[in-house]
C-alpha cells in the first residue's frame, strides 16, 4: 500500500511537471509588447530544414511579425504535416508543395506564399563503379539489385519516371520508410539510395562509404530538359491570416526575399539564423554539409506559378488529371 | 529482501540481453549496456528525462482522468436503462475493437499535432472498455434492492454514494487499472507520431538521427516507467478488483 502512494504520489509529481513544462511551452514567446494582449501567430515546421526555412528566420530576426507573437510548433513527416494541414492547425506552414496542394485539393484552407526548396533529392551510392546514372543502372543490373527510394510516396518518383520517359535510364526501385532504410544501409544491407536533405547528409556521416553520385533534379534537367531545380518545398499560410492580414503576409515576403538574396553567399552566417528549436534535433553538422548542396532562393508563388504547376503534373498527375479537379485560383497568394 | 530477488534477475537478464544483441546487431545498432545508462545518465542530468516523461505522465493521466469520468457516468446511466445499453453494444464492441493507431491517425487528423493527439487518444481507446465494465457492474445490481429504494423514497445522492458506487467500485477499479495500464502505452504511440515533445517524440527522433544509444536510453527509461506502473499501481489495483468483487456484499450494504 504504502509503494502504491509513493508510486502514485511520484506519477503525480511528475505530471505536474509535465504540465508546467506544456503551459510554458504553450505560453506566447517574447515579442508583444507587455501588458497587451497580442495575437498569436502558430508556424508549423520541421527540424532539420535548411533553406527552405531560413529566410522565413531571417524576417523573424528583423522583427516580423511585429507586435504580434510567434508559437513555433514541429512536425515530424508528411503524414504528420498532412494532418495538420487537413485541419486547419496553424497559420503558416513549412512544407513540400505537393503536399499543399493535395490539401487545397481536398478543401483545406492553405494559401501558398513561395517556394523555397528547389534541390533535394540526391542519388547515394558506396560502389567505387557507379559515377553516373547510367553505371548506377548498370550496377544495379550487374548486382539484380534495386534504388532504394524514401520517402515511400516521395516526389522524386514523378522525376524519375520523367527521366526514364525521356530516354534516361530506369532503375528498379523499392520504396522505403526513411527509418528503415537508414537502418539497412547501417546494416550494410542498401548499397544505392536516393534520399532527400537532411537525410542525405545524416546517411554519408553514419555510413561513411556512401558518396553522392548525383543530384536528382540536375539529373532531370540534364535528360528533360529546363532548370536545374525544382519548387520542391516552399511556406504556406492560412486563408484566414491572409484575410485578416494580407498586408503582414505580403510583408513577410518581401522580408524573405530580401534575407534570400542576402544570405545566398553567406551558409554558415545563413545556418545561424535558425534557432536552435529547430536546428537543434539533428545537430550542426548535418545541417551545415546538408547546406552546402542546397540553394537559397525565395520565389512568390504567383511568379513560381508555372514551375510549380509542371513540377505538380510530374508528381502528382493523377490527382490534378481527375475530373473537376484544379487548384483553385486562391490557392496562389497574390503580390 | 526476498522482494528484491525477482527484479534482480529481471535486471541482470536485461542486461544480458543487452550485450547479447550488442553482440550481434554490432555495437552501432544496438549500443552495449555501459553506453545506453550512459546516456540515459546524459539524459537524467540534462533534465530532459524528467522533462518529456512529465509531458508523457501528464497527457496520459489527462486521457485516463477523462476516459473515467466519461466512463464512470456514461456507463452508469446505460446501466440503469439496460435497453439503451442493448442498444449500443454493438457500437461499444466495435469501439473496443479499434487498435490505438486508428484513433492516433483520426485525431491527427481532427486535432493537428500536440498534447491534444495523445490525450484522445487514450481517452479513445480507454473510453469503451470502461464504460462497459461500468456498465456491467450497474447491471448486476440486485434489481430487488433499487425497487425498494423507490420504494422508501431514497434520495438519489444516496442510492448513488450506498448502492450503486459500491456495486460498480470493483468493475470500475478493473477498468481503472487497464486504462492506467494502457493509458500511458497509447500516449507514447501518439507522442511517437503526432507530438514534438514527450518521450514518444524523443524516441522518434532519436530513430530519425539513428542516435541508437540514445534510443536505446528513452526505450530503458519508458520500460522503467511501465514496469513502475504495473508493479506500484496496476496490479494493486487488479488486486482490490478481485478482492473487491470477492466480498459478499456485492449492491452494497457497506
Amino acid at each position: 500500500m504504502r509503494r502504491s502512494l509513493v508510486i502514485l504520489l511520484l506519477l503525480l509529481l511528475l505530471g505536474g511537471y509535465g504540465v508546467l513544462v506544456l503551459l510554458r511551452s504553450a505560453s506566447p514567446p517574447g515579442g508583444a509588447e507587455p501588458g497587451r494582449e497580442s495575437e498569436r501567430l502558430v508556424f508549423y515546421t520541421t527540424h532539420g530544414a535548411t533553406t527552405p526555412q531560413i529566410p522565413f528566420w531571417a524576417a523573424v530576426r528583423q522583427g516580423w511579425p511585429r507586435g504580434m507573437s510567434l508559437e513555433t510548433r514541429t512536425w515530424k513527416d508528411l503524414d504528420d504535416l498532412r494532418g495538420v494541414v487537413l485541419a486547419g492547425k496553424g497559420d503558416i506552414w513549412l512544407g513540400h508543395i505537393e503536399g499543399f496542394a493535395q490539401a487545397a485539393l481536398r478543401g483545406a484552407p492553405v494559401r501558398l506564399l513561395a517556394v523555397t526548396g528547389w534541390r533535394k533529392f540526391y542519388f547515394l551510392s558506396d560502389d567505387p563503379e557507379v559515377k553516373d546514372l547510367p553505371s548506377l543502372a548498370a550496377v544495379l543490373a550487374r548486382d539484380a539489385a534495386a534504388l532504394a527510394v524514401t520517402p515511400p510516396d516521395s516526389p522524386a518518383l514523378g522525376l524519375l519516371e520523367n527521366i526514364a520517359r525521356r530516354q534516361g535510364p530506369s532503375f528498379p526501385l523499392t520504396r522505403h520508410a526513411p527509418r528503415q532504410l537508414s537502418l539497412e544501409v547501417l546494416r550494410g544491407q542498401v548499397h544505392h539510395v536516393l534520399a532527400p536533405e537532411p537525410l542525405v547528409s545524416l546517411l554519408m556521416l553514419k555510413a561513411p562509404g556512401l558518396r553522392v553520385v548525383e543530384g536528382l533534379e540536375a539529373a532531370h534537367a540534364r535528360y528533360c530538359g529546363g532548370p536545374e531545380v525544382q519548387p520542391i518545398a516552399g511556406l504556406a499560410v492560412h486563408a484566414d491570416l491572409l484575410a485578416r492580414h494580407p498586408a503582414l503576409v505580403r510583408d513577410l515576403l518581401t522580408r524573405m526575399q530580401a534575407a534570400a538574396r542576402e544570405l545566398a553567399e553567406r551558409p554558415a552566417e545563413a545556418l545561424a539564423v535558425l534557432p536552435p528549436e529547430v536546428a537543434g534535433e539533428l545537430g550542426q553538422e548535418v545541417l551545415a554539409q546538408s547546406m552546402s548542396r542546397d540553394l537559397l532562393r525565395v520565389a512568390p508563388a504567383s511568379e513560381a506559378r508555372d514551375a510549380v504547376l509542371a513540377f505538380l503534373a510530374l508528381v502528382m498527375p493523377q490527382d490534378l488529371q481527375r475530373e473537376g479537379a484544379g487548384l483553385p485560383e486562391a490557392f496562389w497568394v497574390q503580390p | 529482501m526476498k522482494n528484491a530477488w525477482p527484479y534482480l534477475v529481471s535486471g541482470l537478464l536485461l542486461l544480458a540481453a543487452g550485450w547479447l544483441a550488442s553482440a550481434l546487431l554490432g555495437p552501432e545498432l544496438a549500443p552495449p549496456p555501459p553506453k545506453v545508462l550512459a546516456a540515459l545518465a546524459d539524459l537524467a542530468w540534462s533534465g530532459a528525462l524528467a522533462r518529456e516523461l512529465g509531458v508523457t505522465v501528464a497527457r496520459a493521466l489527462a486521457g485516463v482522468l477523462a476516459a473515467n469520468l466519461l466512463g464512470v457516468a456514461l456507463g452508469l446511466a446505460a446501466g440503469l436503462h439496460p435497453l439503451t445499453l442493448r442498444l449500443l453494444a454493438p457500437l461499444v464492441a466495435a469501439l473496443q475493437a479499434c487498435p490505438p493507431v486508428v484513433w492516433i491517425s483520426l485525431a491527427m487528423v481532427w486535432a493537428g499535432t500536440g498534447s491534444l493527439v495523445p490525450m484522445l487518444a487514450v481517452l479513445a481507446a480507454t473510453l469503451p472498455p470502461l464504460f462497459a465494465n461500468v456498465a456491467q457492474g450497474t447491471l448486476s445490481l440486485d434489481p430487488r434492492l433499487a425497487g425498494m429504494s423507490r420504494l422508501f423514497a431514497v434520495p438519489a445522492w444516496t442510492r448513488l454514494r450506498r448502492m450503486l458506487l459500491p456495486a460498480v467500485r470493483p468493475y470500475w477499479l478493473a477498468g481503472f487499472s487497464y486504462t492506467l495500464a494502457s493509458g500511458w502505452k497509447v500516449t507514447a504511440v501518439a507522442e511517437f507520431m503526432g507530438s514534438h515533445d514527450g518521450v514518444g517524440s524523443r524516441i522518434f527522433w532519436a530513430y530519425r538521427r539513428m542516435d541508437m544509444a540514445e534510443l536505446h536510453a528513452w526505450a530503458l527509461a519508458i520500460i522503467l516507467l511501465g514496469m513502475a506502473l504495473e508493479t506500484g499501481l496496476v496490479a494493486p489495483l487488479r488486486r482490490a478488483a478481485l478482492g473487491a468483487d470477492a466480498t459478499p456484499a456485492r449492491g452494497g450494504g457497506s
